[in-house]
């Protein structure tokens, strides 16, 4: 039996992309002519694994699973509907699957693309027998400012406060700076067990999970969590410290029964249970997770989070317009890596580029694309069957399927979604560009968003 | 030729003269009265006056030159300072006393430096009381090399690692530091004191993404200060302490633009001497070897062979010059001064004795810091203590933890010191500016010292002690009932943060246990309705319990009350108990059950209780009927409970039922009536 049973939640709807999902299910936006949800499962595979759980959303299953088949996906894939009209949360995903799972988890989010195999990161999980390991990588300056296409300001990177051991690896504390008004408070008891806490605030999550099974037993029980990242895992982190309820015999009465009704329902400790053998082997090993002073492994700590931090390497998540775009501009240099088996040639063999167009080596061009004379393509992502006329200028641009572009357009910093049609000697500058728009000759735009108008009016 | 002028003015920074300052008082009463006599630095350790552990630190780590700031006892310092051997010709190190017998804190030392503009180069700040072997030259070189790098660098501190636990710190001492760790600035610094949590300004993490939060240094006071510390001293004439400082320089970083940094060893020893607990840990340190080459055997003070120790196992130094009676049994970290003989059949474990003391026999001496001519009598036991100068201990003297014997001091024969005594040869004089209530000694108490002693109790200024608010610990005892708060809930404060969804089974049961603890209180201390009620409303908020969720606990505690020592009384027995206590909790509970809703949470408490304790399910109805009568429960209430039967578990509520069926009975009845 696998030590690990692999979920890839694809359920998602890319409520912070709404533009770019209103037709096409999250999971399925192209990240370098690839479909989102292949760069999990392609991580999957690199790390050695044989099946997976996909949750994806019912209505969209067969898109999914079709757009699947076409990029030869080795992974057994079990693919899991999620209602689409409801409003589920990761842990209601999780809930549902549950008597799927028989083992430890690996939960991983379907806009996770990381060039790393995950061998670290279970090894941490392993060597502190946690209960949580979560990935996390030191977001690198650029990050800070990158900006989406259609909007002026530059997106504000969502700090987490992120308290880690003196090792670094061990989690004890974890917040987003919303929390937090003017103070963060820390209190001794804390300290004194982990005199020297680091905390970092520019890093990524990347929403990959190795969980023990009872934590999944134990969110069976608690309907009231919806959100992994929101409230299991700072939930888990926070209870880290504290004590399985006393069951205070001296200065409760009764204490065996059940004064208070919720006392019959089992606290979180109840589940966190260990199996004797672990307890055992700790107990005669001389390792110690921590050093100055006399007590045990762990302090005692039932529930243990850590988190392995990627130091070198690439890891971003495309959860919002501006790292979906900034995830195409890194992809040509990653993809020669991440399916070494496939010879990746920045152009596709079928796509016909004129002899004098220009194509920079950190572009992607699709099948069956045509390229008119003297057109420069740069930085940017070109789906396919797209047909670019002559003079054209691309630069940072993400460019979907279908996509026709006639001469003597200047493409930069945009997306442009499937079957947009931009007429000639258009300019257009950070912007966004609904499926199926057409751009009217000679059009200007910076920084906008041109979907259907009803559209807009929905969101 | 720009980089011959530079190399120039390489050179010109070679020649200066490593320089230190050396503040030998402490601007404190914390070995008072024993610094009454002599001043702290002058104090021996390990037979050795601190002083002299600080300056050959210094002169070893190639100080050449040392200011000595001297204010109390400043010519015993001068005196002592012309008599060692750094005044000798060949001394490598030039120590030059600075007296001003008006300072009285360390900003006006550095202030008195400025205005006699001593010092123009780097210099290093230390206490005269400190022990240490690091590297200081090392130290010295970083703190230069990033003064080259970052201008606003004004400080570097050094600090000791030292986890939680460890001996050598001590609570007064202790701090928290939060760094940026890949530039090592300090960027927020406080000493913990009491408090249990502690608060960083949440802008700091948002401007620094790498920050280290660490409570396992000691700060052993060495700081490697450029030439501008003395001036922003006398810039900033409110600064009295280092901690002043440092505050002063982090609040103000971004108008003055000035920043600390610091530097943590990990290997080698430094530690001050700043109270009693320390005097002890360092004392084991130094005769454990962590301090070398500063040990008793390398003769620190001079070089007469007078004071030399033999290095023997169990770490035992003796001097050459003892008398050690047959049948007396040394154990370990024993240290014994010239001239000092003991008596058969004593043991000593854990204990310096001094120079030319005359210890007896079956003398049991145990973490006993025993200075110079002391006379220890037949049969005395002493644990933890410091006996100072002359004092003497007749006959059968027992001496409890924590005491401390100033010089001169006669006790006995036959008494016991109870722990935590300090002891005066003389009623201490007014100093001229204390009040007489300050510091009060008792005349000559023939119980406390015995029939020949000579000693006066002596009382520590407690305006002194309480005025900063600084924790002095009582030496010797461990009385650090610091309750762990670990077992209550969570990590850092973060708690009130979790989302209101999240499972709040524990929060209840801490609240209810709470709620007990309350009311076993309002009965132990009396405690009057009102402050009852604002009791529980407090809890309520630190638990996050809802009003609904407060009710029926609040009700099952009432209930449960009586229970809480003895879980099986009968029935009869069980009301006459619980009785008085609905007596005196009506009109809390009155407070609480404002509606008909409020009063359905207690009816269904009240249930849910008799479910699970079938003597209070006997005594239910008349529970019931005291509310009714009381004006706690309607008419309607418990009739609408009594009709509504909850679906799960309906045989076991309708058992309950069953049981008050003829008070319902009745209220029907008088309802009709009343029609």
């Amino acid at each position: 039996m696998a030590e690990f049973q692999a979920v890839i939640m694809a359920g998602g709807k890319g409520s912070r992309m709404t533009d770019l999902t209103a037709k096409i299910p999250k999971a399925l936006l192209p990240i370098g002519n690839l479909p989102m949800v292949w760069y999990p499962i392609n991580l999957l595979e690199r790390s050695g694994f044989e099946d997976a759980i996909i949750i994806v959303p019912a209505y969209f299953k067969a898109e999914i699973e079709r757009a699947l088949q076409m990029c030869e996906v080795k992974l057994n894939l079990d693919f899991v509907e999620v209602p689409d009209d409801e409003d589920w949360g990761t842990c209601d995903s999780l809930r549902h699957i549950k008597d799927k799972i028989t083992t430890d988890l690996l939960i991983i989010s379907c806009d996770l693309i990381v060039d790393f195999p995950l061998n670290a990161l279970a090894d941490v999980h392993r060597t502190y027998d946690a209960t949580v390991t979560t990935l996390m990588s030191v977001a690198p300056e650029t990050f800070t400012e990158l900006t989406a296409p259609g909007t002026k300001s530059k997106r504000k990177m969502e700090h987490d406060f992120v308290g880690l051991d003196e090792k670094g690896n061990r989690l004890l504390f974890l917040g987003s700076d919303a929390d937090f008004e003017e103070t963060v408070t820390f209190k001794k008891s804390l300290l004194k067990r982990h005199p020297c806490i680091n905390i970092r605030t520019k890093l990524l999550d990347g929403h990959l999970y190795l969980m023990k099974k009872w934590v999944l037993d134990y969110l069976a029980e608690q309907s009231s969590l919806t959100t992994l990242k929101g409230e299991l895992v700072p939930y888990l982190v926070r209870k880290q410290f504290s004590q399985a309820a006393k069951v205070p015999e001296k200065d409760l009465p009764n204490a065996n029964a059940s004064v208070i009704s919720v006392a019959t329902v089992k606290d979180i400790y109840g589940f966190a249970v260990e199996d004797n053998m672990a307890g055992i082997t700790r107990e005669y090993s001389s390792w110690n997770d921590h050093s100055g002073d006399m007590e045990g492994c762990y302090h005692g700590n039932k529930i243990r989070c850590y988190t392995h931090i990627l130091n070198e390497g690439f890891l971003l998540r495309a959860n919002t317009v501006a790292t979906y775009c900034e995830a195409n501009r890194q992809i040509a240099k990653l993809l020669a890596s991440l399916r070494p088996s496939k010879d990746v040639k920045p152009v596709h063999p079928t796509a016909t580029v004129a002899q004098k167009a220009q194509v920079g080596n950190d572009s992607l061009v699709g099948e069956g694309v045509t390229i008119g004379e003297k057109t420069s393509i740069k930085k940017s992502v070109i789906g396919k069957h797209c047909s670019i006329g002559e003079k054209v200028k691309i630069t940072n641009s993400v460019i979907m399927d279908h996509v026709t572009i006639k001469e003597g357009s200047n493409i930069q910093g945009c997306i442009l979604c499937d079957n947009a049609h931009i007429n000639e000697k258009c300019d257009l500058k950070d912007s966004m560009v609904g499926s199926g728009q057409n751009i009217v000759a000679m059009g200007k735009f910076t920084n906008e968003v041109i979907v259907d108008v009803d559209r807009m009016m929905t969101i | 030729m720009a980089s011959k002028k530079k190399r120039r003015d390489e050179d010109l920074a070679q020649e200066e003269v490593l320089t230190a300052v050396v503040l030998a008082d402490s601007f404190n009463v914390r070995f008072a009265p024993i610094t009454h006599r002599k001043p702290r630095t002058l104090l021996p350790l390990v037979n050795v006056p601190l002083l002299d552990y600080t300056l050959e630190f210094l002169c070893s780590a190639g100080i050449e030159r040392v200011y000595l700031f001297c204010c109390a006892h400043a010519e015993q310092i001068k005196e002592h300072v012309r008599k060692s051997k750094w005044s000798t010709r060949c001394s490598p190190c030039e120590v030059i006393p600075i007296v001003s017998e008006d300072c009285l804190s360390l900003g006006d030392a550095l202030r008195e430096i400025d205005a006699k503009a001593l010092i123009d180069t780097d210099f290093v700040l230390v206490n005269g009381d400190l022990v240490s072997n690091l590297p200081l030259k090392d130290l010295i070189e970083e703190h230069k090399e990033r003064v080259q790098k970052v201008k606003s660098s004004v400080m570097t501190m050094v600090f000791m690692h030292a986890a939680p636990h460890h001996r050598t710190r001590c609570r007064e001492e202790e701090v928290l530091v939060a760094v940026d760790r890949p530039t090592q600035r300090v960027l927020h610094y406080r000493k913990v004191g009491t408090d249990h949590k502690f608060e960083l300004p949440a802008e700091l993490f948002q401007e620094f993404s790498d920050i280290q939060l660490r409570y396992d240094l000691l700060d052993c006071h060495i700081s490697i200060c450029s030439p501008l510390v003395p001036q922003l001293f006398t810039d900033n004439f409110d600064y009295q302490t280092s901690d002043d400082f440092v505050r002063g320089i982090l609040v103000s970083e971004e108008i003055l633009g000035n920043t600390i940094h610091m530097k943590v060893v990990e290997e080698g020893y430094a530690a001050r001497v700043s109270n009693l607990q320390m005097y002890d840990a360092v004392s084991k340190d130094i005769i454990s070897r962590w301090s070398f080459p500063l040990v008793p055997d390398n003769d620190i003070s001079n070089n007469n062979n007078m004071n030399k120790y033999s290095y023997g196992r169990h770490n035992i130094y003796l001097n050459k010059d003892i008398t050690l009676a047959r049948g007396c049994v040394l154990q370990e970290d024993v240290v014994i001064g010239p001239g000092t003989s003991i008596g058969s059949g004593s043991t000593l474990a854990h204990s310096v004795v001094g120079r030319n003391c005359k210890i007896g026999e079956n003398v049991k001496l145990e973490n006993a810091y025993i200075w110079d001519g002391v006379t220890i009598e037949n049969g005395v036991s002493v644990t933890t203590a410091v006996i100072a100068d002359n004092a003497v201990l007749k006959k059968d003297v027992t001496v409890e933890p924590g005491c401390v014997f100033s010089y001169d001091v006669i006790v006995g024969p036959s008494v016991k010191i109870p722990s935590g005594t300090i002891l005066s040869s003389a009623p201490v004089e007014d100093d001229g500016f204390s009040d007489e209530e300050e510091e009060t000694v008792k005349g000559l108490n023939p119980v406390l010292v015995g029939s020949q002693g000579v000693a006066y109790l002596y009382q520590p200024d407690a305006e002194d002690s309480d005025n900063e608010d600084i924790i002095q610990d009582m030496w010797g005892l461990t009385i650090q009932s610091e309750e762990d708060d670990a077992s209550s809930v969570g990590s850092m404060g973060s708690d009130e943060l979790s989302p209101p969804s999240s499972p709040p089974a524990d929060d209840m049961k801490l609240f209810y246990g709470e709620v007990l603890d309350t009311l076993e209180r309002v009965f132990t201390e009396n405690i009057g309705t009102d402050n009852t009620i604002l009791e529980i409303n407090s809890l309520k908020h630190a638990y996050n319990i809802t009003i609904n969720e407060l009710n029926g606990l609040v009700t099952k505690a009432i209930i449960a009350y009586p229970q809480r020592n003895n879980k099986d009384m009968d029935p009869p027995k069980l009301m006459s108990a619980l009785k008085p206590v609905l007596a005196k909790l009506l009109p809390v509970l009155r407070n609480y059950m404002k509606n008909t809703e409020c009063q359905l949470e207690c009816l269904a408490a009240l249930e849910d209780y008799s479910i699970h304790h079938p003597s209070t399910g006997a005594i239910l109805m008349k529970v019931m009927q005291v509310l009714y009568n009381a004006d706690v429960l309607s008419e309607e209430a418990i009739l609408h409970w009594y009709e509504n039967v909850p679906t799960d578990h309906a045989d076991q509520h309708q058992k309950i039922r069953k049981k008050v069926e003829t008070f319902i009975k009745w209220l029907e009845e008088a309802e009709e009536e009343s029609d």
